[in-house]
């Protein structure tokens, strides 16, 4: 039974108005959240036809929120899925353009593309318009190039750069909710260079939206707005359907984003905003920015903390604390002191029902022997191979800085045979899943006849279809099975048999019962997806997704293919008046299955990761990867000057490309050029690129501290030279410091 | 009373009521007594918004009355009228017609394909820049405003002042009404000059010689004496103001309205301008006893309307009854709910209720939902047959083979040659005995993709092993379709629809070939070539002058994703067999079900209209006032209004029980809640454990 602790009771006392509440990590928010939802619904607060709305950022947050609120309920008689409504904010600003999209010239099926197809669009958009700049934009690059390495960064890394600032730069005026139109009518004569090019592209972009249909994900929040600003009964509806609005992870929220909710509370709602600013790390990926919350802890009417947290024990809640204190006091560089701010974290109070680990069984230490990054990888690999063994009922996670950084473990633990899971780091487990079962039936049904494809099509049935695991008995099961499907050398024997010509049939003397029966059903099967070769793509995929997946990101990742491959079909159609066939559709899912995605939606696709089905396994993941979850043991890789800048001038930082002049930062300089004539002042070249050197170093001490608070037990971190040429990041050696200090003092 | 008597004997008859009361069965007694008494058939006319709404008269009266009596629409007569008096609109009408070529009527699929080739060039121009929609959309969306401003009697100058009502302050929006009032008035000048009469143009025309041409009227009473309109309800204000202006003119009437009607409002149906028709009659009848829906449904389906929105009943009305009358279910993923159905709809079969009884019900049907319901159906054994409104002819497999073949026959047309997997796919369903894998097979073999010509080869040429696989039974018949090619190739090309008639009927239904006795086949085939011909009939004149094939014309407009025209469908299907069907499908077929089976009840769209960023059903309508102001709370007042009609007239269409299913997660794997949800959680609230049940497993009928 939830007893809650006197912090929490403080959080369910709400009945009204505006609430903030700064909560630190494992402070048990979500669960607290929840119970204010069920809370206010059963206490005859939310009226019958009302609901509760409840907006977190990534949909695995979704599917908490749900079950923990659904289960109070239903003891209570509601229907599940009704009283409340949970969504991310990018599901909410579409639900919002959805009740009135012809207002804003939309069908009621407007899609939202997945990125992919945006960054299609983009690079189209880009293609044709960049030619005319070219030469402008090369006035950047070093004066010291040698014209071989000149002429290859010019022609590949130069355009790259660029265009990946015209996202940036689309996606900050869409958060500003200037459109083409309006940014051509503020550009004046003398308007810098790259403000054309940016206006041109944008231009080009939005018209290959509107072609197809649909929004980005930045059009979505900025619609929405836009929706609420035009009609004054549709804000009055949604208030009247949500008079509670109960935000989570508030931290990561955009100027636009909040508001939208500030827009449906209106001056008199009932607002509850939830979040830890030391916690806001997706600031460089988006336009989020902690000051809004931070803003909103001053004003509310009601300031609440969430200061306990169970899952640490004190020597690592100390390093955390520790790390804000040295931050705010201390930090060399002042611009960074309000990177983190307090509260502190607390333990839980005695008689607690999770009461931190002892901590007589923690375990801190931050190593650094002057080794470069591929020498302190493989320290962290004995360290493991030592541990592991003794702590098979444990679970352990190796963090580090990039993706980049896994691969390179992942590749490691190979060769050294150390059991681990990547699934956090494939962020795409889901995507690839699906996409890979999805392209080999079509595979199969553009090449029914290959007798290759039925043992790889088999597996997807056996495992999939018939809800089967992979235990050893399946496995052995399923091994049996297709090496008899192996025999069979002509398809059409097998799939659709004739009076004289029945493979199975022919097969049923010599195997067992089980397997006749299991032929029989997957035949069966196949002679039901025959069928359905004839059917529109999305309509098809939809159709198989119904047979193969249980899990709801495979098929919401369907929706996602169908709409992708419908839309590469209208394309090739339009373009090159070809018609895709199934099997450069099979390929284009292959593709989409190998691709990288961008955080945003790849923290949508990162749906239930339970660290505790990972014992005895080490699991390697990002430090943003990480975010929300929590093991026994922690590694930190990398903790140096290169992965944790701290804003010196002779830092290097990631998102200056080396062939610029001046150390400049393209994005923040261009994106400053823009805000110039947007606001009509003065432009400095390489303000912006220090200002954005601060920003990045706030975010890593915040990464930092997100790291930090993963470890229940033991934390261990480490730094190195990098590839040679870096050191220890400031914060790391304070903490070395600390760590000492306290060692010596005890 | 019996109300029969009056709605028999009297003169002008205004008969209303629910679902279920009986007025049908009291028109096909009027119209027997007519009969009886001495009236020919042919003087009288049965007149329907939709001809599936004579099939019970069909049904009901003998086959000389059937055969002789008078039958149709209003658009229908509209357009005999308008091509009859011909002549006389050259020489009256306010529009300037050439008088040198006759009338060219267009189906909505042609009018589509004209209103392309105007809006195109003004893209390029920037009309419509800030419009995110697919274009074959744009195009039909323009053409509702015409329609939709004609049948509510509104002038086409007038529709940009109707549809600035859903502009907000948004600017963007009303530089958007520019560009549709401008495209619509230049479709118009360019039907007009050219003597194309789409459905807007051609009931306009219909209207100016109805009112001010005497001899029209006269014409047209002395054809028809007698009138039986029925469901007036599901018509537009246009037919209703010809049909008033008509009483006075016939013997006698009969208008028949559904009380709770209106489904195909999106069409522009008005029951409230069929309701002003009482005041043409004489007599006004009210049957409002509903005679099939037992009490214990009713009871519950009115406090699930009263949950719903508007209305309020009575006390009696609500009270509840310990006989099971809903049953409602829920799962957590999709599939669930599906699989939970069937095994229900199986339970009921296996108990000895006939899938006749049965109709599944969903907001839509799509492929995939099919799909899921048909492999479950066919594994159990269970006869089903499934309503699929129209949807665009390019996802329409015959469609698409068809479109394979004609393209194979004409190389001249300088088509893109159709791929490997098309000609695959295009002989795994034309020739009977052939199956996916042993088509590929075949393709393989014989296709030559880079041809020029037929690019067919004989099936003589497959290496002998192949042979073996492919079948000679097999072989056989591709040969006889290759002959059938080279030698139509060898010929004078024919007409594109002259062609599809032929080769389907001197082949493809042929025994041996994949439509032999295939009814269904048939008559997709059968609208494919009717839309052909209608398209070459319209676009021929034109074509000629720009020198360019109408086949090839036809063909790419398909591709395009032009939306089909078969609204007509078949509504017969299989008295023995469960139907599947979408709810609005259902309500017009407006036939009652022992047993319904709602699916996805936690779906938005059982509420949920399809808006169009271009038009608007609600405000393109004759009770709409200028200067009014679209927005959230009208649009959730229309919501709810739908929702409710939609609930009453499922509930008056059912005699046992109505099972509901949901699922927490949609088939993308989406939460999704709607209002029909909601309503049926307050009334789980009210009734629970006595007519309404919920995940109760039910084994008896």
């Amino acid at each position: 039974m939830f007893k809650p602790r006197p912090a929490q009771e403080a959080v369910l006392a709400y009945s009204k108005g505006t609430m903030g509440i700064a909560a630190v990590p494992g402070s048990g928010k979500t669960w607290t959240l929840s119970q204010l939802a069920a809370s206010l619904i059963i206490n005859g607060h939310v009226p019958d036809d009302k609901e509760v709305l409840v907006v977190t950022l990534v949909n695995s947050a979704v599917d908490n929120f749900k079950k923990r609120i659904a289960f109070f309920l239903e003891q209570q008689g509601y229907l599940s899925g009704t009283g409340y409504r949970v969504r991310t904010l990018h599901s909410l600003a579409r639900e919002i353009v959805a009740k009135v999209p012809s207002a804003v010239g939309l069908s009621n099926d407007f899609s939202v593309i997945d990125e992919r197809i945006g960054d299609s669009i983009l690079q189209g958009a880009f293609r044709a318009t960049y030619p005319r700049y070219e030469s402008y934009v090369q006035e950047y690059l070093k004066g010291d190039l040698n014209a071989f390495r000149r002429k290859k960064i010019v022609s590949e890394e130069l355009p790259k750069a660029i265009q990946d600032v015209m996202r940036s730069a689309i996606s900050h005026l869409k958060n500003k909710e200037i459109y083409p139109s309006m940014l051509r009518d503020r550009i004046v004569e003398d308007a810098p260079i790259m403000v054309h090019l940016i206006a041109d592209v944008y231009e080009r972009y939005q018209h290959g939206l509107a072609t197809r249909g649909a929004l980005d994900f930045d059009d979505l929040i900025t619609m929405a707005l836009r929706c609420l600003n035009n009609d004054e009964s549709l804000v009055e509806e949604l208030r009247e359907t949500w008079p509670y609005i109960l935000e989570d992870e508030a931290q990561d929220s955009s100027a636009l984003q909040e508001a939208v909710l500030r827009k449906l509370v209106g001056d008199e709602g009932n607002w509850v905003r939830v979040g830890d600013p030391n916690q806001a790390i997706y600031e460089t990926f988006t336009t989020a920015h902690p000051r809004y919350l931070k803003e909103f802890l001053v004003e509310a009417q009601a300031k609440r903390s969430l200061p306990n947290s169970g899952r640490s024990g004190k020597p690592i809640i100390n390093l955390a604390n520790e790390l804000i204190r040295w931050v705010n006091e201390e930090h060399p560089v002042t611009a960074l002191r309000d990177a983190l701010s307090r509260p502190y974290i607390e333990p839980t109070p005695p008689g607690d029902p999770q009461p931190n680990p002892a901590e007589e069984e923690c375990r801190l230490a931050l190593i650094f022997k002057g080794d470069d990054q591929d020498i302190e990888k493989q320290r962290v690999v004995k360290s493991l191979k030592k541990w592991l063994p003794d702590h098979q009922d444990a679970t352990v996670a190796v963090l580090v800085p990039t993706h980049a950084h896994g691969a390179a473990l992942v590749k490691i633990f190979d060769k050294e045979h150390i059991p681990y899971s990547d699934a956090l780091l494939r962020l795409t487990t889901s995507t690839r899943e699906a996409a890979g079962a999805l392209s080999s039936i079509l595979q199969h049904l553009a090449h029914p006849s290959h007798n290759k494809s039925l043992p790889i099509v088999y597996r997807i049935w056996f495992y999939r279809v018939m809800r089967r695991q992979e235990t050893e008995e399946n496995k052995v099961q399923f091994d049996e099975h297709v090496s008899w499907l192996a025999e069979c050398l002509e398809n059409e024997a097998f799939i659709w048999p004739s009076a004289t010509n029945d493979w199975l049939e022919a097969q049923k003397p010599h195997v067992p019962g089980t397997l006749y029966e299991s032929f029989a059903a997957f035949r069966e099967q196949l002679q039901r997806w025959h069928g359905l070769v004839l059917l529109p793509i999305g309509e098809l995929l939809t159709a198989l997704a119904q047979d193969l997946f249980d899990e709801p990101e495979k098929l919401a990742m369907t929706q996602v293919f169908g709409d992708l491959l419908y839309d590469r079909i209208q394309y090739h159609l339009g373009a090159e008046q070809r018609i895709l066939t199934l099997d450069d559709l099979q390929k284009e899912l292959v593709v989409i299955a190998k691709d990288q995605r961008r955080l945003r939606s790849i923290e949508a696709d990162k749906t239930g990761f339970d660290p505790e089905a990972h014992k005895g396994e080490v699991v390697i993941a990002t430090m943003h990867g990480a975010k929300g979850l929590e093991w026994d043991r922690v590694y930190l890789l990398s903790l140096n000057d290169y992965e944790f800048p701290s804003g010196y001038s002779e830092d290097q930082f990631r998102a200056e490309r080396w062939f610029v002049r001046d150390s400049l930062s393209m994005e923040a300089e261009l994106l400053a050029q823009l805000d110039a004539v947007l606001n009509e002042t003065a432009y400095e070249e390489g303000a912006a690129t220090q200002e954005a050197r601060y920003d990045y170093a706030r975010e890593r001490l915040r990464l930092l501290y997100v790291g930090i608070t993963r470890a229940r037990k033991e934390l261990m971190i480490t730094s190195s030279t990098g590839r040679g040429k870096n050191k220890p990041a400031e914060p790391f050696n304070a903490l070395k410091r600390y760590v000492e200090e306290m060692h010596a003092s005890s | 009373m019996d109300n029969r008597v009056d709605v028999v004997g009297g003169t002008h008859v205004f008969l209303d009521g629910p679902a279920g009361a009986g007025k049908t069965t009291a028109a096909i007694a009027r119209i027997n007594a007519l009969i009886e008494k001495g009236v020919h058939a042919d003087e009288i006319l049965l007149l329907v918004p939709q001809r599936s709404y004579t099939i019970p008269y069909e049904e009901a009266l003998g086959a000389a009355t059937w055969y002789r009596l008078g039958k149709g629409t209003l658009g229908g007569m509209a357009q005999r009228m308008v091509a009859l008096f011909w002549p006389l609109v050259l020489e009256t009408s306010v529009y300037d017609f050439d008088e040198d070529k006759p009338p060219t009527f267009l189906t909505y699929e042609v009018a589509q394909f004209f209103m392309a080739k105007l809006v195109n060039p003004l893209l390029q121009q920037g009309y419509f820049a800030e419009l995110r929609l697919i274009r074959n959309r744009l195009y039909s969306q323009l053409l509702d405003n015409l329609n939709k401003a004609t049948v509510n009697q509104i002038p086409l100058e007038q529709v940009q002042d109707y549809l600035r009502s859903d502009s907000g302050t948004d600017a963007s929006r009303k530089l958007l009404f520019n560009d549709i009032a401008n495209t619509i008035l230049a479709y118009r000048e360019h039907t007009i000059k050219h003597n194309l009469l789409d459905f807007s143009l051609y009931n306009d025309v219909f209207w100016e010689l109805f009112t001010q041409e005497p001899e029209v009227k006269a014409y047209m009473s002395r054809q028809f004496k007698h009138l039986v309109y029925d469901n007036a309800e599901e018509d537009f204000p246009l037919a209703h103001s010809i049909v008033g202006a008509w009483l006075e003119q016939l013997e006698s009437s009969l208008i028949i309205s559904d009380t709770d009607g209106g489904y195909r409002k999106f069409l522009a149906a008005n029951p409230g301008s069929a309701s002003d028709l009482r005041m043409s009659s004489d007599v006004y009848v009210q049957m409002d006893e509903n005679r099939h829906t037992p009490l214990h449904v009713q009871q519950v389906g009115t406090a699930l309307v009263e949950s719903v929105g508007m209305r309020t009943f009575s006390s009696e009305q609500l009270e509840g009854s310990d006989e099971p009358g809903f049953f409602v279910y829920s799962d957590r993923l999709h599939h669930e709910m599906i699989d939970r159905a069937i095994d229900h709809v199986i339970d009921l079969v296996h108990d000895g209720v006939s899938p006749g009884d049965i109709a599944i019900i969903s907001p839509f049907l799509s492929d995939s939902l099919h799909y899921s319901l048909s492999t479950r159906l066919e594994r159990a054994g269970i006869n089903f047959f499934a309503h699929k409104p129209s949807r665009t002819l390019k996802d329409n497999p015959m469609t698409k083979v068809l479109m394979t073949i004609t393209a194979l026959a004409h190389p001249q047309w300088g088509l893109a040659r159709p791929t490997l997997e098309a000609v695959t796919h295009m002989l795994d369903l034309i020739i009977g005995p052939l199956d996916l894998v042993r088509a590929t097979l075949l393709a393989a073999s014989v296709y030559e993709e880079s041809n020029e010509g037929l690019g067919l080869r004989a099936f003589e040429t497959v290496t002998p092993e192949l042979r073996d696989r492919i079948t000679f039974v097999v072989g056989e018949q591709y040969d006889r379709f290759k002959a059938w090619l080279e030698a139509y190739s060898a010929n004078e090309e024919l007409p594109i629809d002259h062609f599809l008639s032929r080769i389907f009927g001197e082949l493809l239904s042929q025994k041996g070939f994949g439509l032999f006795q295939d009814n269904d086949a048939g008559v997709q085939v059968a609208m494919v070539v009717e839309s052909a011909r209608k398209f070459r009939q319209a676009v021929s004149t034109v074509q000629e002058k720009e020198g360019e094939s109408v086949g090839k014309a036809y063909v790419e407009m398909v591709q395009e994703g032009v939306v089909s025209a078969f609204y007509n469908i078949e509504w017969k299907g299989d008295e023995d067999a469960v139907l599947l069907t979408p709810v609005h499908t259902f309500l017009l077929r407006n036939r009652i079900y022992s047993y319904q089976v709602w699916l996805d009840v936690s779906s938005p769209s059982w509420h949920k209209r399809i808006p169009q960023p271009l038009t608007n059903p609600y405000i393109l309508s004759k009770d709409w006032e200028i200067g009014r102001q679209w927005s959230a709370s009208v649009e959730k007042y229309f919501e709810v209004e739908r929702l409710e009609k939609i609930v009453l007239g499922l509930v008056r269409r059912c005699s046992t029980r109505v099972y509901a299913y949901f699922s927490e997660l949609s088939v993308a794997g989406q939460e999704q809640t709607g209002n029909l949800l909601a309503a049926l959680s307050r009334t789980k609230r009210q009734y629970v454990d006595t007519s309404f049940r919920f995940n109760e497993e039910v084994h008896n009928v």
